[in-house]
């Protein structure tokens, strides 16, 4: 018997064993790579119980984690909808590490864990090797020695400092990990040598372009003068508010900073996953859907096989409309998956529509572009960059208003030339961090005074915040802080609507 | 290639600490929801029941977040089957809107609630439950009756028996020893020595090379074992205060215990039961049912017996005594008492009867005794009023209880932990 033929009876048979396993990562790793030019990290596949797998939701899916009773209330909920039947465990769950860690269920048949395989551990894996996002802002190698401290660190400090001190630090923590993301990089402190250079580079450039001309301009009179020492502290409003208060809390201790240090990095960690949620599953999605055709091309899979595929992809792909029972909001998995072969249709048979909307994708290779789309775009440029006329059409995507002086939703465009461009931005726009997380901003601190910590905040479409939300995490901020806040909640003209304090 | 981790056999139980952190921040909210559990029909079957389900609030993690009515939102929805554009839509009222739009996969943890049920194990519900109550008075300080001793050690003796020979202290007191004689022998020999070689006299020399060759054998046979290096271990009795405690448990099933009443008290009885059987390992229950006459039964006919008739409570408190006489030594047992009645007694003899019986044989021979009155009306029955002259909290204690929820902050009120007392 060829390994072939040994193979395609492991995957037909409806039990699995480690052979079984390991062939399908065998097979998928070989067609991923050469098919598809997929570049992963290694897999480390890990077959789980489903009390594990609950574990793994209310951790997030990492290995380990510092210890909170926000995962422990996660653990109770989720066990109870699922003891309760209201919500199925997914097939599996993988985290963004290298080696990339998956955690599959023990109850998968053989199809669906030849499925995820190819799922999670070629499509996600790549997506997480590649996107510039998670390139950019995690360190895929790291996390999980850097969660073992961050868990050792924190026991420690319960022990010395008790339970219920490092509950607050925690609590406190948690309630602006939103705001506790870099998402621009800062940029480094030059050593003392580059400064030198710099300078030095400064004032050639100065002295090669001195002309005499000058000094003859009048004086205006006018000249800016930089203010001296007591200038705005900060200089610049920070967004970054556990950043801020890490460097610059007045009388913290050493050991409450570098929690904050911690609960900063675990949401950096976390910041790309929030961003890219459609094009994640709807890459990974592409990718199986590939794979396993081209297993079955080559003669891996049988059609009993293909049916169970065929039965659990579509499943997937389900999007209820708007006026179903079961709607609850767009199905990442189907939105990324349409645009995705879209893309490919478009390159390999574009027709009039496609040339005028998308000309750059018209005729190319297919793969690069795929490749392409993946690896520079985020949620909110993905949709702004790809979502074409035919997909809106498809899915039926139409657009509502809901303006708060009107007593009726408006709606703002429908799948018509009129509406494409409309769409694609709204649509966007939804997927933009700045549509959930309010723009708060730290203004600045009343240095040496009352130490009065000033924080503004942007309103975007005329939304304001939830005021207990926002008094409670005021409370945090001023329980770190160590000092009074005062959050003001500014519309477009600059004019205070909302204004919070604490003393 | 990859790496296949089979993660089944782990130890299952990751998320244990955590939920254990979790519950001791709802433990106000598990507290507030007891009485509610209390009154529904969950206690009654105590021996082996499921786990038990707790509605709670989540509690709240904050964050800067947009109030969901307030703003210009724009969503996408799929699936137009009816639209234009400029089409109006009556908005649903009092509602904020519908949400945004991005959906879960099927990956996605489930959503948040602000209700949801906590489930507690058997044990866990009943720690909460009992947490502070317990038995007042139960240890007992004892100077002269105890019965009961136990051995402990107590360091080391010269002489006893060999089985108790304490071989590594013995070998370092003979290891002392032949340390000190061969110290004394040695300067003895140097000294001799010395001696010796100064003297001149051939006599004097005769008689000390003679006193140097006895030291010198006298160092070769130092003993290595005596008598005196011996030490043995050492044991002495320690009186064991008692803590095996019995409960009597006196229900009233008269015909003027209505449906209600005699509800109440065997949930009483029944959360009675609960709390000694968890609490503490050696109790011993009796259980008197009486009407006009009264009888001890077992567990089963005391919960679940039909009888009834007249009302008379001073023979169940004489058969109390007696039992006591007959099986409880009060110098070895803690003996407890528990009385629920309707307080309504055929005659005022029988409830003067009860007090005399009350005050004289059992209230000196017992640690504590309470006395539950399950009536509707404000009005002291004659009971109440007979045995109203006797109370003193830490020994003797009344309460009224009309309604299935004041059963809990009552025996919470009988059985909350006291600072501990010593009875000399």
């Amino acid at each position: 018997m060829t390994t072939k033929e040994k193979y395609r009876d492991m995957f037909c048979s409806p039990a699995w064993s480690y052979e079984t396993l390991l062939a399908a990562d065998e097979i998928t790793h070989r067609i991923g790579l050469e098919d598809f030019k997929l570049k992963v990290y290694p897999n480390q596949i890990e077959i789980v119980t489903s009390e594990q797998m609950l574990d793994a939701y209310s951790l997030i899916g990492l290995p380990t984690s510092y210890p909170h009773w926000k995962f422990g209330k996660d653990f109770v909920i989720n066990q109870g909808n699922y003891s309760k039947g209201r919500m199925g465990l997914s097939y599996e769950m993988v985290i963004n590490s290298n080696p990339c860690i998956s955690y599959n269920m023990e109850n998968n048949t053989t199809a669906m864990m030849v499925l995820v395989i190819a799922h999670a551990c070629q499509g996600h894996n790549a997506f997480f090797a590649n996107n510039y996002f998670f390139r950019e802002w995690t360190s895929a190698e790291s996390i999980i020695d850097y969660m073992v401290f961050a868990r050792n660190y924190i026991l420690k400090c319960e022990e010395e400092y008790g339970h219920e001190e490092v509950e607050q630090v925690l609590d406190a923590c948690h309630a602006l990990m939103n705001h506790g993301v870099d998402k621009y990089k800062k940029p480094q402190k030059l050593s003392a040598q580059e400064e030198m250079e710099r300078l030095k580079r400064i004032s050639e450039a100065r002295r090669e372009s001195y002309n005499e001309l000058w000094k003859t301009v009048p004086d205006t009179g006018n000249e800016v003068h930089f203010e001296s020492s007591l200038g705005n502290f900060p200089a610049e409003p920070e967004e970054n508010i556990l950043y801020f208060i890490e460097k610059n809390a007045p009388v913290m201790p050493g050991w409450k900073r570098e929690i904050v240090r911690i609960i900063r990095k675990v949401a950096q960690y976390f910041y790309p996953q929030g961003m890219t949620k459609v094009m994640n599953e709807g890459f990974a999605t592409f990718t199986h859907y590939h794979i396993i055709n081209k297993m079955f091309e080559e003669g891996y899979l049988n059609d009993g096989f293909m049916l169970e595929f065929m039965h659990s992809h579509s499943s997937v792909l389900f999007q209820p409309a708007y006026n179903s029972p079961y709607f609850s909001g767009l199905n990442p998995y189907t939105l990324g998956f349409n645009i995705f072969m879209d893309i490919k249709r478009i390159c390999e048979q574009p027709d009039a529509e496609d040339k005028k909307w998308m000309p750059e994708l018209a005729g190319k290779d297919w793969l690069e572009q795929v490749h392409y789309a993946m690896e520079n775009f985020r949620d909110d440029s993905f949709l702004q960059q790809y979502l074409s006329p035919k997909v809106i059409r498809n899915m039926g995507l139409f657009a509502i208003a809901d303006l708060e002086k009107e007593n009726d939703y408006i709606i703002q465009a429908i799948h018509d030339e009129n509406g494409y461009g409309r769409i694609r931005e709204m649509l966007s726009e939804q997927y933009s961090r700045s549509g959930y997380v309010p723009d708060i901003q730290i203004d600045h601190v009343e240095l040496h005074k009352s130490n009065r910590m000033f924080l503004t905040h942007n309103m975007t479409n005329g939304k304001r915040l939830d005021r207990e939300e926002a008094i409670s995490t005021l409370d945090a901020i001023r329980y770190l802080w160590g000092f009074p806040v005062s959050l003001y909640s500014r519309n477009k003209l600059g004019i205070v609507e909302d204004e919070y304090k604490t003393d | 290639m990859s790496i296949i981790i089979d993660r089944r056999k782990n130890p299952s139980g990751k998320s244990i600490s955590n939920r254990q952190r979790f519950l001791k921040r709802i433990e106000g909210q598990i507290k507030k929801a007891m009485p509610g559990i209390i009154s529904g029909e969950g206690i009654k079957d105590s021996k082996d029941g499921g786990a038990v389900r707790i509605p709670v609030k989540g509690i709240k993690e904050p964050s800067f977040r947009h109030d969901p009515s307030s703003g210009n939102k724009t969503t996408v929805r799929p699936g137009n089957d009816r639209f234009s554009e400029g089409d109006r839509v009556p908005k649903p009222e009092g509602s904020g809107g519908g949400g945004s739009g991005s959906g879960k996969g099927s990956n996605q943890p489930g959503s948040t609630e602000d209700e949801f049920s906590v489930i507690l194990s058997r044990e866990e519900f009943l720690r909460y439950f009992f947490e502070d109550l317990e038995l007042p008075n139960l240890v007992k300080t004892y100077m002269e009756s105890a019965e009961q001793f136990s051995t402990r050690r107590a360091g080391y003796i010269k002489d006893s028996v060999p089985s108790r020979l304490n071989v590594r202290n013995s070998y370092q007191q003979s290891l002392a020893r032949r340390i000190a004689i061969q110290g004394a022998l040695e300067k003895k020999l140097s000294d001799l020595e010395a001696e010796l070689k100064k003297e001149k006299d051939p006599d004097r020399k005769k008689i000390l090379k003679d006193e140097i060759a006895y030291t010198r054998r006298q160092l070769e046979t130092i003993p290595f074992f005596e008598d005196l290096d011996l030490r043995y271990n050492n044991f002495e009795q320690v009186p064991d205060p008692a803590t095996s405690a019995v409960m009597f448990c006196i229900m009233d099933v008269s015909g003027s215990m209505g449906f209600h009443e005699k509800d109440i008290s065997k949930r009483f009885f029944t959360l009675l039961y609960l709390f000694l059987s968890k609490q503490y390992e050696k109790v011993e229950l009796v259980f008197i049912r009486h009407h006009t006459e009264a009888k001890e039964v077992n567990e089963e006919e005391f919960f679940n017996s039909r009888e009834s008739g007249g009302t008379m409570v001073a023979p169940s408190l004489k058969l109390m005594k007696n039992i006591m006489n007959e099986r409880y030594n009060d110098s070895e047992w803690n003996i407890y008492c528990c009385q629920a009645s309707d307080g309504d007694v055929w005659s005022d003899e029988d409830a003067a009867q009860c007090q005399q019986i009350v005050r004289d044989d059992i209230l000196p021979s017992i640690q504590y005794m309470a006395y539950i009155e399950i009536n509707d009306s404000s009005a002291n029955s004659s009971l109440w009023k007979a045995y109203k002259g006797l109370q003193d909290e830490n020994r003797f204690s009344m309460r009224h209880i009309n309604e299935v929820n004041q059963i809990w902050p009552v025996f919470q009120g009988l059985f909350r932990k006291r600072q501990a007392m010593k009875k000399s």
